[in-house]
C-alpha cells in the first residue's frame, strides 16, 4: 500500500559506477529504482509497464537513448 | 677580406661543396659544432647533424631550385648540445648553385615555443588525447564521488569514516580541477572575445588580488609607460595568465619581498613565423620580474611545456597555459633567468583601435 505513494524510477547509464551511486541514492530517498547498462535493457524495462520516471544517458553501447526514445512514447511513461 | 667579415659576424655561418663537404666555416660556426675549422673543413655535413636531419633533402631542393629556402626549427642537436633547434638559412651561391651557404640563427624559447605550435603535429595528438582523458576520467571520477557521498551521508558511519570519505571527496575534486585546467590548455575558442584593454588596469587588478591573497607580504613596484597604446586581447584569459605569472613571482620572491611590473614599447621585438615572409611586429612590452634564485638552466628550454615544474607539487601547467593562452591571442612570451632576476617578457602585437 505504501509503495503506491513511491514513484518508480529507472535509471539507464552504461558507466556502473554513475548507475550504483543514482541508483543507491535514489533508493536512500525512497524511490523504487531498477536500472540497465544498454537501450535494449532500458526498452525493456519501459515494457514492463514499471516506471513513473526515466533518467537515462545519452550514448549507451547498443544505441542511441535519443533513438528509443521515441518508440517508447506511446507507452504509459509519465 | 671577405673572412675576416664572416668571422665578426655573431651567427655560424659554413659552405659545402657538391659532395655535401664543408668547405668553410666562421669561428662563430667552430664554437657552435664545438670543433675546429681543421677538423670540420673537408669532412661532410652529415657528420655533424642527427642521422635523420632532413639536410640531404633540403640541400637537393637547394640545389635544385637554384634558390634559397629558410627552414625554421632545424634539429642541430650533437652530444654535447642535446635538442638544439635552429633556423637555418640555406642559399646557394649565386655563381655556383652546387655550393651552398648555411646560416644559422639560434631560436629565444618562445621562438622554439611557436614554431613547435606550429609545425608539430604531437601537438595536435596530445590534444585529441586530452580530450580523450577528460571524457574517460571524468565519470568514473563522478561514480567515486557519488559512492563516497553516499557513504559519508550514512548515518551510521563514524566519525572515522566521515574524514576519510572526506579525503576522498577532496582528492576527487583536485583530479577534477586538474583536468579542468587541462582542458583550458586544449580549448582554442577563448579568442573570440577579445576586445581592445588598458593593459594597466588589468595589471592593477591583479596586483590588488595578489596583495589580497597569495602575495600579501610583497612589494609591487610599477613602471609603466602611460602612453602605451591598448592591447587587443581576452579580458579573462589576461587575468589567468598575469595572476599565473605573478603567483610564480612571488613564490619565487619569497626572500626578496619585491616584484617589478614594467610595460613598455619596444619597436624592436619582431617574430617570424614560418609561413611569413616579413616578421610580424609584437612592440607592446609587459614585463614580471623577480629577483629570487632563478630558474634552473636545464628547465629552462622547457619551461613552457606542459608537466614541467620546478615546484615540489607543481603540477607544471601555469606556464603551459600561459604560453598557449598568449599564443592563441597572437602574442609571446618569453624568459630570462639568472640568479638574483628572472623576467618573463610578453610581447603583444599592435593593433589599430577603430
Amino acid at each position: 500500500v505504501q509503495s503506491k505513494n513511491l514513484k518508480n524510477i529507472i535509471v539507464v547509464d552504461d558507466d556502473r559506477s554513475i548507475r550504483v551511486v543514482i541508483s543507491t541514492a535514489l533508493t536512500r530517498a525512497g524511490y523504487n529504482v531498477k536500472s540497465s547498462g544498454t537501450a535494449a535493457g532500458m526498452r525493456r524495462l519501459v515494457e514492463s509497464d514499471f516506471a513513473d520516471i526515466l533518467i537515462t544517458d545519452v550514448g549507451l553501447p547498443d544505441g542511441d537513448a535519443l533513438d528509443v526514445l521515441p518508440k517508447l512514447q506511446n507507452m504509459k511513461l509519465n | 677580406m671577405i673572412d675576416s667579415i664572416l668571422n665578426e659576424l655573431r651567427t655560424p655561418v659554413f659552405l659545402v661543396n657538391m659532395n655535401d663537404d664543408v668547405v668553410y666555416i666562421n669561428s662563430i660556426g667552430e664554437e657552435f659544432f664545438g670543433h675546429s675549422a681543421n677538423l670540420i673543413i673537408g669532412s661532410s655535413i652529415y657528420n655533424l647533424i642527427p642521422e635523420d636531419s632532413p639536410v640531404s633533402i633540403l640541400l637537393k631542393r637547394v640545389r635544385k631550385s637554384k634558390q634559397g629556402l629558410t627552414e625554421e626549427s632545424l634539429d642541430f642537436s650533437n652530444i654535447n648540445f642535446p635538442n638544439r633547434k635552429v633556423r637555418a638559412h640555406i642559399v646557394p651561391l649565386s655563381f655556383d648553385s652546387n655550393q651552398i651557404i648555411f646560416q644559422l640563427s639560434e631560436l629565444t624559447v618562445s621562438e622554439m615555443f611557436q614554431s613547435q605550435r606550429i609545425n608539430s603535429k604531437i601537438s595536435k595528438s596530445f590534444s585529441s588525447m586530452v580530450d580523450m582523458l577528460m571524457h574517460e576520467l571524468k565519470n568514473p571520477l563522478a561514480g567515486i564521488k557519488g559512492a563516497s557521498q553516499l557513504i559519508e551521508s550514512d548515518l551510521n558511519s563514524d566519525k572515522n569514516i566521515k574524514e576519510l570519505t572526506s579525503l576522498i571527496n577532496i582528492e576527487s575534486d583536485r583530479i577534477v580541477s586538474l583536468l579542468n585546467r587541462m582542458e583550458q590548455i586544449n580549448n582554442n575558442d577563448v579568442i573570440k572575445d577579445q576586445e581592445f584593454l588598458n593593459v594597466h588596469e588589468i595589471l592593477n587588478h591583479c596586483t590588488r588580488v595578489a596583495q589580497n591573497s597569495f602575495g600579501s607580504n610583497i612589494k609591487y613596484i610599477e613602471s609603466f609607460d602611460p602612453s602605451l597604446p591598448h592591447i587587443y586581447a581576452n579580458k579573462d584569459l589576461l587575468i589567468q595568465i598575469f595572476l599565473n605569472l605573478l603567483k610564480n613571482a612571488c613564490e619565487a620572491a619569497s626572500n626578496t619581498d619585491k616584484i617589478k611590473i614594467k610595460t613598455s614599447f619596444n619597436s624592436d621585438k619582431k617574430i617570424s613565423f614560418s609561413h611569413e615572409e616579413i616578421p610580424s611586429s609584437l612592440p607592446l612590452q609587459i614585463e614580471i620580474i623577480d629577483y629570487g634564485t632563478g630558474i634552473t638552466k636545464s628547465l629552462l628550454p622547457n619551461i613552457f611545456d606542459p608537466f614541467i615544474s620546478s615546484k615540489k607539487e607543481g603540477k607544471g601547467l601555469g606556464l603551459s597555459i600561459v604560453a598557449s593562452g598568449l599564443n592563441d591571442m597572437g602574442a609571446v612570451i618569453d624568459v630570462m633567468s639568472s640568479p638574483g632576476l628572472t623576467n618573463f617578457i610578453i610581447n603583444f602585437p599592435l593593433k589599430k583601435n577603430k
